[in-house]
Parts: C-alpha cells; structure tokens; sequence
C-alpha cells in the first residue's frame, strides 16, 4: 500500500468525505463526513457528530469505505478500512475537537456540532476513482524545508538573539515568509485576562489591522488559544460563505475591527504559544491555497512557537521600565488640527471621526495624549501607566509591552500624525505632528 | 445534487460511487446515473446483493437525506441530456459553497468514459433524515 501521506490535502477538511458501513445483514449504509483526519501512516479518524447507524454497523461488521476528494486534483478516492475503536479523550479526541469547535465558532454553528468521539480506523488498502490519469499542474504545497532541523536552528538563532518583542515578531513573520513560503501571518498576545486576543504583528496581509481583538475561544485562532493546541483548517472559504450568510443584513459596527485577512483565503493555521500553565497568544497563518499547512510545517512551527513563548516571557519580564517622551512636530505642521475623541465605556478612540483603537490600548493613548496636550508632559513611565486606576491594568502580567507594540503599529497605519517611536529596548517616544482637540465622552 | 450510493459485495464490505444525477420515475422508483467506469466492485456488489443506500445533499443547506431499498442496474446511457442537465446544475450548486462550476466535469475526467452513464434504479422502503442536527438519524 502507497503512503496515505501521497494524498494529505484530502484529510484538511476542504470538501466533505463519505463514509460507508454496512450491518451484520449486509444492508449498507453512507453517510456525508466533514473530516477525515490522518492520525498516522495507516491510521484515519472520523469525528462522530450525528452518525448512530454508521456506529452500530462499525460495532457489528468493523469494515468501512470512506471517499474522499483531493481538493485541488478533484481526483476522488475509496478508502478501504477497519474499525480500530472510539476514541473519547485523550491527544487524538482533544485535537478533532479544537478543530471542530474553530469551524462551528467560525460557521456560527457552535450549537449544532457535539463530539461525541473520533473513530479511529486502520487503513487497509485505497486507491482512485477512474482509471485515467489527468495531468493538472497544480501543486498544493511549498516545497518542503531541505533541512527540517537546520530550519528550526535557524530560527532558534533569531528568537536566541531577541531581546525587544516588537523586532522579534517583525523578523520572524518575515522568516517564516522567506523560509517556509507562509507569506501571510500575524501574532495574537492575549490580554491580562487571559479573555481577549488582540494582534501585535502582522506580516503579508494588505490591512495589518493592528490592535483587533477576538476573544478567546473565537473562530480558529481564538480556539487555539482556548484549547492550547494547534488548529488547522482547510475550508475557509466554505466556512467565509456561512459566516456572511450568518451576518446578512446586520450592521456593521466601526469598532469591530476585523483580524487580518485575505479575500481569498483558502486554509489557515493556529499555533498556541504556551509556556507552563499559560497561554500567551497564538501564531497564526493563512494562504489562498488548499494544503500549504501540512504536518511537518506544523510540528516546525510548534517546536519555534514553544520557544517563542519562552522569550516572550524572558524578553517581557526582564527588568527595565518603559519610558516614555513626548516630541512635538514642526510648527507649521501642528497648524493642521486632529480631533481625538474618547469613549470612556469601553476605551475607544477615534481620530476624525475614523475608529482608531479600543480597550486597554486606547486608555493608555488617551492617557497619554491627555497629558502630553494639558500638561504638556515629555515624558512618561511605565510605572505611573501601571499605577493610573484610569487604565485599569492588573497588577501583574500587565502585558504592557505588547500593549505599546500593537498600539505603536495600529498608529502608524491609521493615525500617522502621532507617533510613538521605539527608541531603546522598554524606551518609546511620542511624537505629535498636529494640534490635538481631546474630546472625552461617557 | 451531491450524492453518494453505497453497496455491500459479497464479504460484506461496503462499495462506493458517485451519484451524477437523480430523479424519480413514473413508478415513484429514484433513479440515480453513476459513471459506467466506476470500479467494477461497486457493480459486483449491486449483483450479489442488490440492496443500495442513497445519501443526497441539498447545497447550500446543507439538507441531507439517505434512501435505503433495493436497486437493479436498468440501463445505460451516454450524453443523457437529463444527465447532461443535471451536471450543470450540480456545477451551480457546487459554485454555491465556493467550489469551481465546472468540478463535476473535472472530477469525471478521471472516468476512461465519462459520458457513459449506468442507471440504477431503486425501489425505495426506507428515507432517513441526514441533515446534521439533534433529528439526524431519524427515520421519515
């Protein structure tokens, strides 16, 4: 038997399989699967969501067929099979089930899928639908890495020589791009909480869209996150089409800034970064092509996501304030004005009426921006940020670095007339090109 | 609509095809068109036990049924219009969930002869609801 391996993109969940069974009479049974997921060389599992008669058969005769199709040769192939057992807990169960939960939060149908179990099944035999060979060009995934290991080297270098997060992030989304082809990817850090993500880098996408926030257990990224295990999907689009459908017709709300994305993307991909018992955020990636995110991509990027984590924790707790100084910009350009407006609810800031940042980032800005214009501050600390009960962050594992980065860029995309520049590793400084008209409202 | 039928061979295990086009007859029978090169195991199965399961999908609702009850292969054809027909509206469906219009015709383009059609004809006794929720399962 050829490896299963041959055809991984069939098991990304791009197009729905079959699975046939037939009882201990011989009276047969199909039923559509959304899944088959490849659990090993030979080994396949079929989450169990509405499937009653395909388990009583399985229990009786143990032999299936499952079909499945290849998402970009559209070739379509029989599986032959032997029931291995139900599977209800443990890696396997704990796996399908964050990858399941990430489609029903993104397709807006979290209450009508329940694992009950993954079937396992032992591959005995399988091979194409049709006998002639249709030559399609396409290929569905990056050249795989010459050196796996060196790759990883490599990479542990550069998180080996961090020691500023916003740099580290920037280098390696751009590594990952030129060593992996994975041209698409952002970092969500998840706040003190441990209930809201919002993205710190972004890398490939035509709106970074700095400073959106999902919560966590949200969509794919935000069930990586929940359930500290990566996830991948292959049917965006399928589950883009629900969603809008989901959303027909309701208003859109200004603040509700949406993660980065493509139009057109096809499959995508969450890595959690956990160190011991916390989870700080997830890399997270996409690509307008089925099968880019393979097995051996995702066992790369889980051994560099480990210890990402452990420098963000090294990087982000080691001593050293941040600091910040105020610049004013040239004369003739504060004579142009920006009206900044403030909603105190839920933290949101707007500048000239265009939604800039909400939450915990847009209090800082204001704080900052409150005092620069009525006490004309140059400086800032750390310390008076953390103490300010206006801000409100706890008082520990506050994140307030990550905080300043996602704040930083979402400035430099939208709101270029103020700027808070990075001038020494915990140090920043802010720099005002206009008049600013505060405005704080309830 | 997407559909898949499913036979038992003669050592019980369970054969697949595609189903590229449906109706029903004059008699009220469903009648389904599989390729004609489908493996020549899904055939033997119908011969040795002639017993069917039918699963349809209605896109983009994802509205699915299973159709159980026995089956003999009636005829074959080749450029049926009404198959001809249906492949275009399957296309169209397909488009609906984001798949290209034209994957039925690139998906028989595996077939040695992908026009020629096998009619299958099924007396159906038992129609089961298969759209995914809590009456999933449930007989109609």
């Amino acid at each position: 038997m050829r490896p299963l391996r041959e055809i991984e993109a069939c098991f990304q969940g791009v197009i729905p399989g079959y699975l046939a069974t037939t009882s201990a009479e011989g009276e047969p049974n199909v039923t559509a699967i959304s899944i088959v997921h490849l659990l090993g060389p030979s080994r396949l599992g079929v989450s169990c969501q509405f499937m009653k008669k395909s388990l009583a058969n399985l229990q009786a005769t143990g032999t299936a067929q499952i079909a499945v199709l290849h998402p970009e040769t559209l070739a379509e192939y029989a599986i032959d099979v032997r029931y291995a057992g139900m599977v209800e807990s443990g890696p396997t169960f704990d796996r399908v089930r964050a990858m399941l939960d990430a489609i029903a939060s993104q397709s807006g149908m979290s209450d009508t899928f329940a694992l009950a179990g993954v079937a396992e099944f032992e591959v005995m035999d399988w091979r194409r639908f049709g006998d002639r060979d249709v030559p399609t060009g396409a290929s569905v995934a990056p050249p795989a890495p010459v050196d796996p290991l060196e790759l990883v080297a490599q990479l542990s270098a550069t998180l080996a020589a961090a020691n500023d997060l916003e740099r580290l992030f920037d280098s390696l989304l751009e590594r990952f791009d030129r060593d992996l082809g994975l041209r698409h990817s952002f970092v969500l850090f998840c706040d003190d909480a441990g209930e809201r993500l919002y993205n710190v880098a972004s890398h490939g996408f035509p709106e970074p869209n700095f400073g959106a926030e999902i919560s966590v257990g949200e969509g794919l990224y935000g069930v990586a996150v929940a359930r500290r295990i990566p996830v991948r999907s292959g049917s965006l689009r399928r589950e883009r089409l629900l969603l809008a459908a989901s959303r027909d017709g309701r208003a859109v709300d200004p603040t509700d800034l949406p993660l980065p994305g493509l139009r057109d993307a096809e499959s995508s991909l969450a890595i959690p970064l956990v160190r011991g018992d916390r989870c700080l955020g997830a890399l997270c990636f996409q690509s307008s092509s089925s099968g880019v995110f393979t097995d051996a991509i995702e066992r790369i990027l889980t051994v560099v996501a480990a210890q990402l984590a452990a420098t963000i924790v090294a990087v982000g707790t080691a001593p050293g304030d941040v600091a910040l100084s105020a610049k004013r910009g040239p004369v003739g350009a504060r004579a142009l004005a920006t009206r900044v407006k403030f909603f105190e609810s839920d933290g949101t800031v707007f500048f000239d009426d265009s939604y800039l940042i909400k939450g915990v980032a847009g209090r800082v800005l204001f704080r900052v921006l409150s005092n620069y214009v009525n006490q004309q501050r140059d400086e800032f600390s750390s310390k008076e940020i953390r103490l300010d009960p206006f801000i409100g962050l706890p008082a520990y594992k506050d994140n307030l670095e990550a905080r300043l980065i996602a704040l930083r860029k979402r400035l430099a995309e939208r709101a270029p007339v103020v700027r808070i520049e990075h001038v020494a590793r915990g140090r920043f400084r802010l720099e005002v090109d206009r008049e600013l008209f505060l405005e704080r409202l309830p | 609509m997407p559909g898949m039928v499913a036979a038992t061979d003669a050592s019980g295990r369970p054969q697949l095809a595609r189903v590229w086009a449906q109706t029903v007859d004059a008699d009220g029978a469903l009648v389904v068109f599989v390729a004609r090169s489908a493996p020549g195991a899904f055939f033997e199965a119908i011969a040795a036990r002639g017993r069917v399961a039918v699963n349809l999908i209605e896109l983009p609702s994802y509205r699915a049924r299973t159709f159980k009850g026995a089956c003999r292969v009636v005829d074959s054809v080749r450029d049926d219009p009404e198959v001809v027909a249906s492949l275009d509206a399957l296309g169209r469906v397909l488009e609906s969930v984001g798949m290209h219009p034209g994957a039925p015709a690139a998906m028989l383009a595996y077939f040695e002869d992908p026009t020629s059609m096998a009619v299958l004809r099924i007396d159906v006794d038992a129609i089961f609801d298969q759209t995914p929720g809590p009456r999933a399962g449930e007989r109609l």
